[in-house]
């Protein structure tokens, strides 16, 4: 039993959902935000990587894993599918890092995604366990569905587990 | 006319010989600062969905990055990657001395961001003048960290209504003291519009 879980990699505007036991990874977040949305009673978690804070502020809405928004939206409907029950549903997030900044456009798409993804949660009425956001450096992601741990690594920031 | 999926031959030979002379003058300038023979890659040149482009450029080693944003005619960014020990032995060579076993002081950044600022900007007006279009450089910004993590912030800034992009790779080598660096364009669709059209004229066509 004591077998290591599968890993699965997970990439920019993706996500995956999966039953227990398993571990998702997202590597290299920037500015981007990784939410983790868990039912700890079914042993259903999701991850998903996300690139920009809305739907409908873009043009081009070809591929909605991409918000922060619409991929929520996507996560969810895909627990509920598999029989999780929504009030159960808890999320974390990281990411949403400013890594450069342009004089005194700092175009912070990383603060805005993480308040997107924010606003979005709370409109779902999903809690908010913990969060390690914003800062100048990037993050890799870990999320154990079993524990419902999401283990943020950084290159020179250390590993802290939320 | 192109519809931002598909481009003939002629143009991806057109766009390669324009990351070919960018590359060429950015790394002149290199060898004037470094006193020393630099050798380019051919440049590789794509034209795919943003969110292909980490598996492009994975790496999980910390690099060093330095980032300019393009405006005008070609909307981007363009950045120069660099390993630390390139990073440092580049800085090593250029004020003569650097402390490999640490970070990045704020002397090194500064080197850093002025080897960036100086090979980006030959490289953007090489080919600005060799197409006659107006491209504007942002002053450079720097970080030390995960590669991914690198290319992820460049695709967030990256406009919101860009799907896919121009992405440009040109690499080069300091044989005799292993050094070796990338210079990476990305560009949206409408940018590459206006470099398509630049070379129709041209060739007049």
């Amino acid at each position: 039993m004591d077998k290591k879980p599968e890993k699965i990699i997970i990439g920019i505007a993706d996500y995956v959902v999966v039953h227990n036991p398993a571990v998702l990874v997202t590597i290299g977040l920037g500015s981007c935000v990784g939410i983790s949305i868990r039912d700890p009673v079914a042993r259903f978690g999701g991850l998903a990587h996300i690139l920009l804070p809305s739907i409908k502020e873009s043009n081009n809405k070809e591929n909605p894993l991409k918000f922060a928004d619409s991929a929520i939206e996507i996560v969810v409907d895909t627990l509920l599918k598999k029989g999780c029950v929504k009030s159960r549903l808890e999320a974390k997030i990281a990411g949403g890092a400013s890594m450069f900044t342009f004089g005194t456009n700092t175009m912070n798409i990383g603060e805005r995604n993480v308040e997107a993804v924010k606003q979005k949660l709370k409109e779902m009425n999903i809690p908010l366990l913990a969060s390690d956001t914003g800062a100048n450096y990037g993050r890799t992601i870990e999320f154990n569905i079993a524990s419902g741990v999401m283990s943020v690594k950084s290159a020179f920031n250390g590993i802290k587990d939320i | 006319m192109t519809d931002g999926r598909t481009l003939t031959d002629f143009q991806k030979d057109a766009l390669q010989e324009v990351g070919n002379i960018g590359i060429g003058h950015a790394t002149t300038s290199l060898s004037q600062m470094v006193n020393k023979r630099v050798w380019i890659s051919i440049p590789d040149m794509k034209l795919l969905p943003l969110i292909e482009v980490p598996a492009l450029v994975r790496n999980e080693d910390p690099v060093v990055g330095v980032i300019l944003q393009l405006t005008g005619d070609a909307k981007g960014f363009l950045l120069l990657l660099l390993s630390k020990s390139t990073a440092k032995m580049l800085i090593k060579l250029i004020i003569g001395e650097s402390d490999e076993t640490k970070g990045f002081d704020e002397m090194e950044v500064s080197v850093l961001k002025e080897l960036a600022n100086i090979m980006g900007g030959t490289y953007i007006s090489a080919l600005s003048n060799f197409l006659s279009i107006k491209i504007g450089l942002s002053v450079p910004s720097q970080a030390y960290d995960m590669s991914d993590a690198i290319i992820d912030q460049v695709l967030g800034l990256m406009s919101a209504d860009v799907n896919d992009v121009l992405f440009l790779k040109t690499e080069f080598t300091i044989n005799e003291e292993r050094i070796d660096g990338k210079i990476l364009i990305f560009t949206d669709a409408d940018s590459l519009k206006n470099m398509l059209d630049a070379i129709n004229k041209l060739v007049g066509q």
